[in-house]
Order: structure tokens, then sequence, then C-alpha cells
């Protein structure tokens, strides 16, 4: 992959200072920037690696005979843009502007203090906890279910595309192959997908794509939650499934109940998942009340018995 | 939504075949189409090709799961076709531009929508009565419109297979759209070539489609037209549908189970030839500097709508 050269820290694009950048996709860079009233953005330029390249300064040129592909991506890019422009949801990322410069397109996102999903599970000495999993996933599918009501599918949905705010509520990010779902004209570029989070229809029937298709990839992102890793891929499961089972690999550690819900989501059969994300909702939160209460319930007892009797009058 | 439906082509005593034809349904709208390449010129088959893979994209693209105006899609997309046609021609530098009829259809909340340049019809047909038929935009039609011949005049006129109006060409075609019509569970709807009601009469055809299953119906059309114009006859293509599921058909297409965002397209194999690579790339990413500050304006008045809310 030939090194594309980001834009320095400092330029001034349109109303913007970048700052930095802040990551490298293949497809994009985004810079972390300052819009005028010195709020921090984010902002994604499309520059598809092996397809153009920055030329003197800050220009990006598509290299010759590569104009065609050069365009085709550029398409996708507004796709992803004008998908994100009609979405107004607290759990899905937010688009600021769009607009053109240095012969490509910038899209402006809101900035968000926190750290990718991956990144958290990683982060962690210990598996995350119940709770946790209920919540962020109780909150993609609010988010999700915006996109489905838009009549969009996520299909790319994985640790790495969710972002954890400081307060502990999820954003879904990068909506990169949304709509692709919708548009099986162009069958030349090979659907994107990632190994592990993605479906098998996605990989061998696109006509079965579906809001059950987003659900196999939340259950394949909570089921790396409980392993730290990517699970088994679909296609490799459809030859042989040897994906150990939810309610084998987290006993002990999570409720029978959501490991249940788990291995539900990532049923190889499309029919058997939860067909609506909220259906899925509804199973994640509702045992949540009986999961907190449980909890809640110890967690008096705890704090009665360690409850310092001096202390008692004060509190 | 329940349907049964058939389509298939006959190439006849013509060197080629340049009909193309193709349907595509998405869980609450189906849409046909058949194109005539025109074969007094060059490339009659890209620009027939063109047309379905136009109509049948966009219609996957924004039948999800209907159309928010079939009406007006059908008239923009056919539009479009024509103007493609004519991209093609010039960045290809064709001597002439590649020419082609179309009738288009739309079904959407059991309403029927329809749109044709040209001489390739449609017919509605209920309880064995034609109900109505596309008028051609040819030479002869005008005539009898005029009151210049009579309509036994119609079917013998040297000029019946002349059109006035067809995509392609240099004159902006004339995209006549009927009256939007109500579709009661039974009906049967045909669009077909020339070649088809050139060689099988009006009322030949109704008595054909009235047989119980429309893929016995559309075989049997084909093979009379077949036979007629064994020496000097054209390529002859049909698409048939019976709304509903009246027949309890073992064929019929039921959409209660597609998912909301899903469309299939069925072209008819006989005749379909995917268009090459350049051309492919050509249409689908002729993204000119407007198209892409048009996509950009559509992007940021949907942020102005969306952060306005």
């Amino acid at each position: 992959m030939p090194n594309n050269i980001a834009l320095p820290t400092g330029y001034q694009l349109q109303d913007y200072v970048i700052s930095k950048v802040l990551s490298y996709g293949g497809f994009s860079f985004v810079y972390l920037a300052r819009d005028k009233n010195q709020k921090t953005v984010a902002i994604k330029e499309y520059l598809p690696a092996t397809i153009a390249l920055r030329a003197n300064g800050t220009r990006v040129l598509p290299n010759m005979d590569d104009g065609v592909l050069f365009k085709r991506g550029l398409k996708c890019f507004f796709d992803e843009g004008l998908s994100l422009a009609k979405i107004d949801h607290k759990n899905i990322v937010r688009v600021l502007n769009f607009f053109r410069a240095n012969d490509t397109v910038y899209m402006v996102m809101q900035y968000e203090h926190g750290k990718l999903l991956q990144d958290y599970i990683l982060g962690q000495t210990d598996l995350v906890s119940e709770q946790f999993i209920r919540q962020v996933f109780g909150g993609l599918c609010n988010g999700l279910r915006e996109v489905h009501t838009h009549k969009l599918l996520h299909l790319d949905i994985k640790p790495a595309n969710i972002y954890i705010r400081l307060d502990g509520s999820p954003v879904l990010l990068d909506f990169g192959s949304a709509r692709q779902a919708l548009n099986e004209s162009s069958t030349k570029i090979t659907p994107s997908y990632t190994p592990g989070f993605a479906p098998p229809e996605q990989y061998y029937d696109r006509k079965l794509l579906g809001p059950w298709s987003d659900i196999y990839s939340l259950g394949a992102t909570m089921y790396s939650c409980l392993i730290r890793t990517s699970p088994l891929a679909a296609n490799l499961r459809i030859r042989q499934d040897f994906l150990i089972p939810a309610v084998k690999v987290g006993k002990g550690h999570y409720s029978q109940n959501l490991l249940e819900i788990i291995d539900q989501c990532l049923h190889l059969d499309y029919m058997k998942r939860p067909q609506s994300v909220f259906a899925l909702q509804k199973s994640l939160l509702e045992s949540t009340d009986e999961f907190k209460r449980k909890t809640s319930l110890m967690n008096k007892i705890v704090g009665i018995l360690n409850r310092p009797i001096s202390t008692n009058k004060s509190s | 939504m329940k349907f049964s439906i058939y389509q298939n082509s006959r190439q006849g005593p013509r060197v080629s075949n340049q009909d193309r034809l193709a349907y595509s349904y998405s869980k609450d709208a189906l849409m046909l189409v058949v194109a005539d390449g025109m074969g007094g010129h060059l490339h009659g088959e890209i620009a027939a090709q063109l047309a379905v893979n136009t109509m049948t994209d966009a219609f996957q693209r924004l039948a999800v799961p209907t159309l928010s105006s079939p009406a007006k899609f059908l008239i923009d997309h056919i539009q479009q076709t024509h103007d493609m046609i004519g991209h093609i021609t010039h960045e290809r530098e064709m001597l002439e531009s590649p020419r082609t009829t179309i009738v288009a259809a739309i079904v959407q909340r059991g309403l029927l929508y329809c749109a044709h340049v040209g001489d390739s019809r449609l017919y509605h047909f209920r309880d064995g009565h034609l109900l109505h038929r596309t008028e051609d935009h040819s030479v002869v039609q005008s005539l009898y419109s005029k009151g210049i011949i009579s309509k036994s005049d119609m079917a013998t006129h040297p000029y019946r297979h002349k059109v006035y109006s067809c995509l392609g060409g240099d004159v902006s075609p004339k995209i006549d759209l009927s009256d939007r019509r109500e579709l009661m569970e039974g009906d049967t709807i045909l669009l077909c070539t020339d070649g088809v009601w050139g060689a099988v009469s009006d009322e030949q055809i109704k008595q054909i489609l009235d047989g119980v299953s429309i893929k016995d119906n559309i075989i049997k059309l084909l093979d009379q037209a077949e036979q007629v114009s064994e020496e000097q006859g054209d390529n002859m293509s049909a698409i048939g549908f019976q709304w509903g599921d009246k027949q309890s058909s073992h064929l019929a297409v039921s959409t209660i189970s597609m998912a909301m965002g899903a469309t299939t397209t069925i072209m008819n194999p006989v005749t379909n030839s995917p268009l090459t690579g350049n051309l492919q790339d050509t249409l689908n990413n002729n993204l000119s500097d407007d198209d892409i500050e048009r996509i950009i304006a559509e992007i940021q008045l949907a942020l102005k709508t969306t952060n306005r809310k």
C-alpha cells in the first residue's frame, strides 16, 4: 500500500484547522480538527490508498486509469454521507458538514470523548460485566433501530466500529458499507465484510440480507466480549461449525439468559435469529431489570454488612 | 403481493435478438420492462440492454419496498436511459446513436402504472376482455388517428413497423404515461414487442391469454407468433403476469416473506447480454462534476433538515 501523506497539522481546511491524524483506513484519513468556534470535530477525508495519491501539496489525484475506481469509491463515500445526514440519534455518529475541497470530499463528524469498544474490551484486565454488555448493546439496538427505520442496513458492525463515550453510552460509527444491501447492481466490487462479524448471507446470498444480518454482527460483537477476540468466521462455520456456543464459553461469568440471546443472534440460519432489533433490544433490556434487582439486592446486603455503624446517622 | 409471471423471447428469422426484457420486485412493488433494440440502427441491443439495466437498477435502488411516485419513476428513468444512450454515443464516438423502444409497467398498492416510447405494447385483460392497450408511437397509428387510413389498413401498411419516437437518436423521446389503472385479482397484463403483436392479432392474443397458466399462455403466444413469422419476422418477446393467485398456481410468487430492503431482478436469460466492463463502468460511474455538486447539495439539504429537528 503506497503511503499517502496526511494533511499537515495546522492546515486550514475551509472553516477547520487540522490538529492531528486520528486514523488511516486505506479508504480514508480521519483527522482531529477544530472548527471556527474552537470546537473539536473529526473529519474524514476520502483518499483510497491504491487508487489516489496526494499530489504536490494537498490536492488529491487519482492514478491514471483509476479514475473510474476513484469515482466508484466516491459514490460509496457519498452514500455513507447521505445515509448519516438523515439520521439524528444519540447512538449514531452525527454528521455536521460535508464539502468538497482538494479535489476530494470531506465529511465532518461530531467528536466524542471515549474509546473504541475494541480498545475498551482489551484494556480491561477482566472480562467486561454483564451490565456493561446489556447497556452497550441495548443502546446500540436503539441506534440500529433508527438505521433500519431509514431502510438502511449497517452491515459492518464490529468492536472497531463502536465507540464508547466516557459516560458508557455507545455510538455506532462507519457506515461505509451501509446501503450496499440496497444496491446489488454493482456486483463488480467485492462487497466488504469483516470475517468473524459478517453473517453467512453476506458471503453467500446477499439477497437474504436484512435486519437479522446486523443482528448476527451484534451477536458476534457480544461474543467477542466473552473471548476478547473475533469469533469464528461464518464462511468457516458453514463448512463445519466449530464455534463454541456462548452458553459454554461464558458459563459462570454471565447469566444463562444473556448467553442464550448471544447464541440466538449467532444462528447460521437467519430465520432463527431475533427477527428485529426491537425484539433483541427487548430481550436484552427486559431481563436487565431482573438482573439489576438481583445485584441490587445483593449489593444492598453487602452494603448493609459493610456499613460502619458510626456513619449510620450521617448517611 | 402475489402474482404469477413468465417471460420469454424468440429470435425468429433475424440474425440476432435485440429484444431485452426483465422484471424486478420488492416486497410491495413489481416492475416489468420490455425494450426492442432497433434493427435498422447500429447496436440496437446495446440500447435495449441499457434500457432494461437502467430501469431494473433504479428500481432495486429505490423500491425499498415502495416507490414514492411510480409515475415519476417511470418518466425520470426512461428519460435517463435516453440521455445515457446519448452520452455513450458521444463517449464512444459511435457514428450513429443506438435506439430502442421501451414499455415499462409498475404495480404498487394494487395500481398499475405504465409508460412507453415506440411500439412495444402493454395489454390489460380482465375476464377475457381487453380493457386497455397502449397506443403505439408509430407512423400508421398517427395516420389512423388523423383519419388518413382505416383500422384494417394498419396491419398491412408498409410503414407499420416505423416508429416516430424512440430512446436514443437526436430527438427527445415522447414518453407516454398511461392513466393509472386498478388491478383486480385474476387480471392479466402482457408486455410485448411488435414481433408478437405484428404476427398475432389482438383478438388471438386475448384468446391465448385466457388460458389458465400464464407460463403456458406466453409460450403458446410466442409459438403462434413464430409460426406466422417463419420467413420475414422480427424478434418476439413477451412478459405476462396474472395478478393475485386465483389459480393457486405453484408458479405464483409471494413477496410476503421478503425483507423490507430486499429486491430481486430476473433478466430474461435468453437475451440478457451483460454489458461489457467498460460500458458498465461508464454507466455506473459517469459522475460528472455536476453530479458531484448535486449529491453534495443533497447531503447538505439532508443535514439542514436533520439538524433543524
